[in-house]
């Protein structure tokens, strides 16, 4: 630091302190990494390799991630899990949609009355402890005969991501002219016509943030999925879980498994990385 | 074309005690060009709302032509808006956001493509019909809009600040052009503006709001000359009328001067009950270089083809400014004594307002 309060720091200064930060900022960045890393490098090793002492050269095989695949009779497969996950990841998310952008509209674009007061009971039904509700969730499941079903999982990732999207959505939709849209209404368009023709394609950056955070919260949730349907309909979390065994070892493949859980994640946020940054950072640029 | 009529118009924002707009009664004639001028917070804007249905009514009602559209929604009134910041899908193309409306109103695609083309010819929007808004520069997008409304051919315009992001010159141009337009399309047209210029320049008749409230609705030569009040006096002009607080014996003294006034001011003067009077006069009004009362000069701006002189004097007790409109080149400088004389029409008003008097006067050297 310099001397005396306020002082400016000199060039040389101004070069250390920042060399300090990137390399704190490295070693932050790698701390989180590392696990990751080694995830996917213990995927590609024989069981006793990953087990035993830690060491970087070895000879990859994809046996593991063989393993992991193939289909054992009476247990949930790799396959199953996989579309599981994508149903119900599809008709959550798409339900989520389809209920928070008319909510979203009807908080940001024409303010219903209260409307902070909705949208704040919207957030505080994210501060119920999930453990919280999960015994009457269970026994509603049990009554309406849904527990082991795609279906209760549909039901709840909707109401678990619907908070959220409406936020999302609300924030992105109060960056819209106001003008805009009652440009459209004089022009003629009604509500389908201002959502469709106006609002959507210039939120379209938020909304694939929005839709993109419902996909990736849906796709890794596990507690619902293993407190209500734990049996053949579940998804790919509960799947990665059923590749512990209580013997032998498991290490690389519970790691082959978990990689294959990350990759439609992975993949999806680096396709719509572009598109997701400019829509988080929407309600920031004027 | 139709008419437009408010008829007791009031809007009261929730949460707010005041109306933006009170019991507004205006008629605005086929084919008329209306503006409605005023400080911000006056209601222009908010009465331009009412008539698009973007605004509803808490009281009166909103006619286009005979039919009561106070509950009619915005897209069935049959109106064209232009909004201040022009409001393009900016997802759209030219073409597109000109043959939006039509599109709404399932207009066939070829006969769309025909009036947007016909459109852009008109408005010399031909070589940017492809492109999208972002890539217009100001000018081309205020043409843009003026295009989407044109394209529609509503019974009724709104025009809400539609030259205030412009440039000072393009302006002046495009008032010039708007005006022409307007003519030869005789559509009815309510104009918003804060801008007295515009006001005057464009408006066939001028409506003047303050706070709500209607102040005056005439032509602009009527709003000039014959302010009904004192807060038109002072808004419209620039730069603004000379105003001077003075008890209302005769003769009326200003500075150490006596005003003359001619004979029917004189005696609508001595029947006013109250003991003060608003005197007003003009900047052309006052003539810098000779005359009886005794000044000094703060400024002088020389804008070329004529100058403010600002003077100052003593009246009733206290230092005052006015100014003067000259011919250029004007001679004095600041700091200089210099003699003033009125020679011109003078107006007296209520303090409270309203205009009690108008006449010839001028000032008379002290008996």
């Amino acid at each position: 630091m310099a001397g005396s309060a306020g002082a400016r720091l000199g060039v040389g200064e101004r070069r250390s302190v920042n060399a300090l930060l990137g390399a704190v900022a490295w070693l932050a960045t790698l701390l989180f990494f590392f696990p990751v890393f080694w995830m996917v490098l213990s995927s590609f090793k024989e069981e006793q390799d990953a087990n035993t002492s830690p060491k970087l050269l070895f000879s990859p095989t994809l046996d593991r991630y063989d393993d992991v695949t193939s289909a054992t009779s009476g247990l949930l497969s790799f396959r199953e899990a996989f579309f599981n996950s994508f149903w119900v990841v599809t008709v959550s998310t798409v339900v989520v949609l389809l209920l928070a952008i008319p909510a979203a509209y009807a908080l940001a674009i024409r303010p219903v009355p209260k409307w902070r007061d909705v949208l704040f009971f919207f957030i505080s039904t994210k501060f119920l402890p999930v453990v919280a509700a999960i015994l009457p969730l269970w026994i509603l499941a049990r009554n309406f005969d849904l527990l082991n079903s795609r279906l209760v999982l549909m039901i709840l990732y909707t109401a678990m991501n619907l908070p959220l999207a409406v936020w999302m959505l609300w924030s992105f939709f109060r960056e819209i002219p106001r003008e805009l849209v009652e440009a459209a209404e004089i022009d003629g368009a009604g509500l389908r016509g201002q959502l469709t023709s106006v609002i959507l394609p210039i939120a379209l950056p938020g909304l694939a943030a929005t839709a993109l955070l419902c996909v990736i919260f849906a796709w890794n949730e596990y507690f619902y999925a293993v407190q209500l349907n734990p049996a053949s309909g579940s998804t790919i979390p509960i799947w990665v879980t059923t590749n512990i065994s209580t013997r032998g070892n498991f290490l690389a493949k519970l790691s082959a498994a978990s990689v294959l859980a990350c990759v439609p994640v992975v993949l999806a946020g680096w396709l719509a990385q572009k598109r997701m940054i400019r829509g988080l950072s929407m309600g920031a640029i004027k | 074309m139709a008419s437009v009529q408010f008829a007791a118009a009031t809007r009261l924002y929730p949460g707010t005690h005041q109306p933006a707009v009170s019991h507004l009664d205006l008629q605005i004639h086929d084919g008329e060009l209306m503006v409605l001028v005023g400080p911000s917070g006056s209601g222009k804007s908010t009465a331009l709302r009412l008539v698009a249905g973007l605004e509803p009514l808490d009281e009166g009602a909103v006619f286009i032509g005979d039919r009561d559209v106070s509950d009619i929604r915005p897209r069935d009134r049959d109106i064209a808006m232009v909004f201040q910041n022009y409001a393009l899908y900016p997802q759209l193309t030219v073409a597109e956001n000109m043959g939006f409306a039509l599109k709404q109103h399932k207009v066939p695609k070829e006969e769309r493509a025909a009036r947007v083309r016909e459109v852009a010819r008109v408005l010399g929007l031909e070589p940017f019909l492809d492109r999208k808004p972002k890539h217009l520069s100001g000018g081309q997008r205020q043409r843009v809009a003026m295009g989407r409304a044109i394209v529609r051919k509503p019974q009724v315009y709104l025009m809400d600040e539609p030259l205030s992001n412009l440039d000072a010159k393009l302006r002046v141009q495009t008032r010039a052009e708007l005006a022409e337009l307007q003519a030869r399309l005789a559509v009815t047209t309510v104009y918003v503006t804060h801008d007295q210029v515009e006001a005057m320049t464009m408006g066939h008749r001028v409506a003047v709001l303050r706070e709500g409230l209607l102040q005056q609705c005439d032509t602009p030569h009527a709003l000039y000359h014959e302010p009904a009040n004192l807060f038109v006096a002072g808004f419209i002009g620039s730069p603004a009328m000379n105003l001077f607080t003075c008890r209302s014996d005769l003769p009326v003294r200003v500075g150490d001067c006596f005003l003359d006034l001619d004979a029917e001011m004189t005696s609508r003067l001595s029947s006013f009950g109250g003991d003060r009077i608003i005197v007003g006069f003009r900047p052309e009004a006052v003539r810098v270089g000779e005359g009886p009362l005794t000044a000094h000069i703060r400024t002088v701006e020389d804008l070329g083809s004529e100058a403010f002189v600002h003077v100052a004097f003593d009246h009733n007790g206290e230092t005052v400014a006015a100014v003067s409109k000259m011919p250029a080149p004007f001679k004095g400088k600041t700091g200089d004594n210099i003699d003033v004389q009125l020679a011109g029409t003078v107006h007296a008003f209520d303090p409270g307002g309203p205009r009690i008097a108008t006449g010839a006067g001028r000032f008379a050297p002290p008996a």
